[in-house]
């Protein structure tokens, strides 16, 4: 072999040894100021990393997000998002069933899941000494999932159980998935979050594996670390767990594209013995929202809804107490969206008033501009909301990966604040007329 | 020559390829051994918690700050240290009518003025009374402290006291109680208070729907007046600002809320239960039945409450501690199974509770003794179940610490109680210092052998499952019918 190959051979190999062993050290700086923005990096297989340094107390929060959710399943898959998300606590390669959840709780640690319609944030807060556990879990549930046979029969038997339960528990559930249907008409956006009694049973084991190697892989996933750390080390130790598990088998499938679509108006009145009093779904369909008018309608639901002096809260609630039950807002489902209203009444005459306050209230926010301290009080309940979000580490670590995931600034989260201040009572007005039209969804509710 | 030096060289690449290669493969080994078990921790990093400051004002409210830089909210916690205890004994539930209506109206705002004045500061406002003090709890945005100062002025200094206010209040903490009535663990838990306290005030926090009706607007008045004093309350700020400003703060609003003489309220520890006794309130139709089971302690020091919080972890703190694993995973009896240990001012409250299958509630008791009897008479707890309560209570303060609303109790209570910044201090080294003589002594100087045990569920489906035990039966406010018995 001549001197050239040789050294061709011994660079190579230095190359490889090189990007297999040795990582890139980052320099990261803690920016220790509220609300801790995060930085975002990328390891090689395609797993998003968002640091997030700074904290009061000695704690650390890893959240794993995956865009997955019932928005990117088919119709033979029905329900089988949520499936994987019980699966996941279920066991891995190295992980027995339920010790993901034992192990964090027995170092003092807390943890949960945020399921939406195409999202799914697993996290954990843990005091900081104990990050590489959290690391150690979440990379042996990224590789491989215990999914046999006998787990995927039992999980879904379990979430049976769960809908049954939810059902028996809120009476009212069959007929928001009824409004559901006409609100968002196209597939997959009308699909239940936990899937349907009826389908999930026909989920294969083969079809779960499939689906689990698509969407639960680094290339489709975003990992947050927020807290009390040192960045650098925390991302050698970030590759270290992650870098070498495989990027996934095949990329996710894209977002149905939304069709034109204009829906009439729908009425129905139905009648249910098993209803504890009459009520009364009101939904608004919201068909190709742009980015821009999602802070006008957020400052809406503001308006309307949030807090006790909110103006349906007020109206129907604390004052002439003509409703027993009040709630909705603004649901977005990819680019489909709704802005949903629910009423229940003690009695028929009651609800019939409440229903008219209700439309007096949406006739007067498109025909009258709001009053600039109602806009004020609003943008401050807001502001409220928004920095509570910051302020634990869990909370911080999913609210930057749900960030991250509707494109918004991770590293100057600030931004959406100025967008909801910058919201003026003509910009309420106008996206009222625009969207709370007479192409509603309406269902009366009547015990019969 | 040269084919030989040549030759040399070959022969010391390829040693070296051999060399990287072998370390290329050893590496690849290492990652997959380490995937194996799950990694050290780091070493544990200090609580490094600064100390609480306070200051009183000449008024006697004394202003206390626990300081964080950059917080974008500012919590007020009011403490009044008067509970529930000191309500008068024929008007269970005044002290706890009296702090809800502050802050629900005031002369100068309506109800409904002060709700958009709280929500226009980005803020939210709880008025609580626990067994030995009371809260009002105000949050807002950082830029608007002196606002949420200047309301606690008006509802301290200017209460409207008004009639129809106060029937709405009445009638709002009566319907609770109503809802509450098919609440099982309400109930159970409520029962064993009346029953652990029978002789003693804080029997007084198991008011009911009829103490609550024969409270008059009167009574509040009275009870305000004479204990929403400043010489009775502390203040205590979270928050990004000093201490000199909090106070500078706090005495601008609250310099006109005079000091008044106090009259001083002692009472004796309440006894423990001696003799086993049971209760139950009969839910009909209920499938299944909760077990609440308890009895006071009393800690000598405060090297015994460490030692009592490793008990009730290694009892029932978790799914993996004892109670669970043997009531639920092993022999199927219970829904959860979980243990609690309560400092209180005069006293430990020690309580066990469960959620059971009413066809095996007395093998479920039983199971629920021989637990207790094991860790506390035949056996000292083992090394490694000791050290994972201790990795559970050093690693649950910090993460508690981070919400807000924790962290405020967790300075009340060390306000009211006495910690002392030395709690923060020494948390760790007290809790790492608990060894199982201690956790053995502690459980052998308590009467938890001897508790009372309340239950809630369908009287008809235990009466005819029980085997041997007499229970005594309440009705929802707490009056005594009669007594079940095997065959009744």
């Amino acid at each position: 072999m001549s001197e050239e190959n040789w050294r061709k051979i011994i660079f190579w190999f230095l190359l490889l040894f090189i990007s297999m062993g040795v990582i890139l050290k980052i320099d990261l700086r803690a920016q220790n100021h509220f609300p801790y923005p995060g930085k975002v990096h990328q390891l090689k297989n395609g797993l998003t990393v968002i640091l997030s340094p700074g904290a009061y107390f000695p704690t650390t929060a890893i959240a794993v997000g995956y865009r997955v959710g019932p928005l990117y399943e088919q119709p033979q898959q029905a329900g089988i998002s949520y499936l994987l998300e019980n699966l996941m606590f279920q066991g891995s390669q190295n992980v027995g069933r339920m010790q993901h959840v034992r192990y964090i709780q027995r170092v003092g640690g807390l943890l949960n899941v945020l399921t939406s319609y195409d999202r799914m944030i697993f996290y954990q807060i843990l005091p900081s000494h104990h990050l590489p556990l959290a690391f150690w879990l979440e990379s042996d549930r990224m590789t491989r999932l215990a999914l046999n046979q006998a787990a995927i029969q039992r999980e879904i038997l379990a979430i049976i159980d769960e809908i049954n339960f939810r059902h028996s528990q809120d009476p009212y559930l069959s007929y928001e998935d009824l409004l559901n249907q006409f609100l968002f008409p196209i597939f997959p956006y009308y699909l239940p979050l936990y899937g349907t009694r009826n389908k999930l049973p026909s989920l294969k084991a083969e079809q779960v594996r499939k689906f689990y190697s698509r969407y639960f892989c680094p290339a489709n996933a975003v990992i947050c670390v927020t807290g009390n750390f040192e960045p650098s080390a925390t991302l050698e130790l970030l590759q270290k767990y992650f870098d070498s598990i495989p990027s996934g088998s095949e990329p996710p499938l894209k977002l149905p594209e939304i069709p034109d679509v204009t829906l009439a108006k729908t009425e129905r009145t139905l009648g249910d013995p098993a209803i504890p009093s009459p009520a009364v779904f009101l939904g608004f369909p919201l068909i190709h929202v742009q980015a821009r008018e999602l802070p006008v309608l957020t400052l809406i639901e503001y308006i309307l809804l949030h807090g006790q002096s909110s103006r349906l809260q007020k109206k129907l609630i604390t004052k002439e107490r003509l409703a027993l039950r009040l709630s909705g807002g603004l649901e977005m489902r990819g680019k489909l969206g709704s802005f949903k209203f629910f009423l229940s009444s003690t009695n028929s005459t009651s609800l019939a008033k409440a229903k008219k306050v209700l439309w007096d209230e949406i006739n007067r926010l498109k025909s009258e501009l709001v009053k600039d301290t109602e806009l004020i009080k609003a943008k401050r309940l807001y502001e409220k909301d928004f920095l509570q979000n910051f302020l634990t580490t869990s909370n911080r670590a999913v609210t930057l990966i749900d960030f991250y995931f509707s494109g918004k600034s991770v590293s100057s989260p600030y931004d959406e604040l100025k967008k909801i201040q910058a919201v003026t009572p003509a910009d309420i007005a106008g996206i009222m007329n625009r969207y709370f039209t007479d192409k509603y969804v309406l269902i009366n509710l009547e015990i019969k | 020559m040269k084919p030989e030096k040549s030759n040399k060289t070959k022969k010391r690449r390829l040693s070296w390829l051999v060399i990287f290669s072998l370390t290329l493969i050893v590496s690849l080994l290492a990652q997959e051994r380490f995937r194996k078990s799950p990694p050290a921790p780091f070493p544990l990093p200090p609580l490094n918690i600064k100390p609480i400051e306070s200051v009183k004002l000449s008024n006697g409210l004394q202003v206390s700050l626990f300081s964080q830089p950059d917080l974008p909210f500012t919590h007020l916690d009011l403490i009044i240290m008067t509970g529930e205890t000191l309500s008068p004994d024929n008007l269970p539930g005044l002290a706890t009518m009296t702090t809800r209506m502050i802050g629900l109206e005031t002369r100068q705002l309506s109800s409904e003025k002060i709700k958009e004045t709280i929500e226009l500061l980005g803020g939210s406002f709880q008025a609580q009374t626990y067994l030995d003090y009371s809260s009002l709890t105000l949050e807002v945005l950082a830029d608007y402290t002196d606002k949420a100062l200047a309301l606690f002025q008006q509802f301290l200094l200017s209460p409207s006291f008004n009639l129809k206010v106060f029937d709405q209040l009445k009638r709002e903490i009566y319907y609770d109680l109503v809802r509450k009535s098919i609440n099982s663990e309400f109930l159970a838990k409520r029962l064993l208070f009346q029953l652990l306290f029978n002789n003693h005030p804080y029997r007084k926090i198991a008011y009911t729907r009829d103490d609550i009706r024969k409270i008059q607007l009167k009574d509040v008045k009275m009870f305000f007046d004479q204990y929403i004093l400043p010489n009775n309350s502390r203040i205590i700020f979270i928050g990004n600002l000093d201490l000199k400003t909090a106070a500078k703060k706090t005495s601008q609003a609250l310099f006109s809320w005079k000091k008044r003489p106090l009259a001083t309220t002692t009472f004796s520890p309440p006894l423990p239960a001696t003799k086993i006794k049971i209760g139950l309130i009969h839910l009909p139709q209920r499938k299944d039945v909760t077990i609440y089971l308890g009895n006071v302690v009393f800690p000598k020091s405060k090297k015994d409450n460490f030692a009592y919080s490793v008990l009730s972890h290694i009892l029932g703190g978790n799914t993996y501690s004892r109670l669970f694993l043997r009531l639920r995973e092993t022999k199927g009896y219970a829904y959860y199974a979980f243990s609690e240990f309560e400092l209180l001012k005069n006293c430990g409250l020690f309580t066990v509770r469960a959620r059971v299958r009413p066809e095996v509630l007395e093998e479920s008791l039983q199971e629920i003794f021989a637990v207790l009897r094991e860790i506390i008479i035949d056996q000292k707890v083992a090394n490694y179940e000791l050290e994972q309560a201790k990795s559970f209570l050093i690693g649950r303060m910090p993460v508690e610490l981070e919400s807000l609303n924790n962290l405020a109790f967790r300075l009340t209570s060390m306000s009211i109680y006495g910690y002392g910044n030395e709690y923060w201090q020494k948390y760790y080294a007290n809790i790492m210092e608990v060894t199982p003589d201690d956790v053995f002594q502690v459980g052998q100087n308590s009467a938890l052998l001897t508790p009372i045990i309340t239950l809630s569920g369908d009287k008809e489906i235990i009466s005819n499952h029980l085997k041997s035990l007499s229970i005594d039966l309440y009705d929802l406010n707490g009056q005594y019918l009669s007594t079940l018995k095997k065959g009744d």
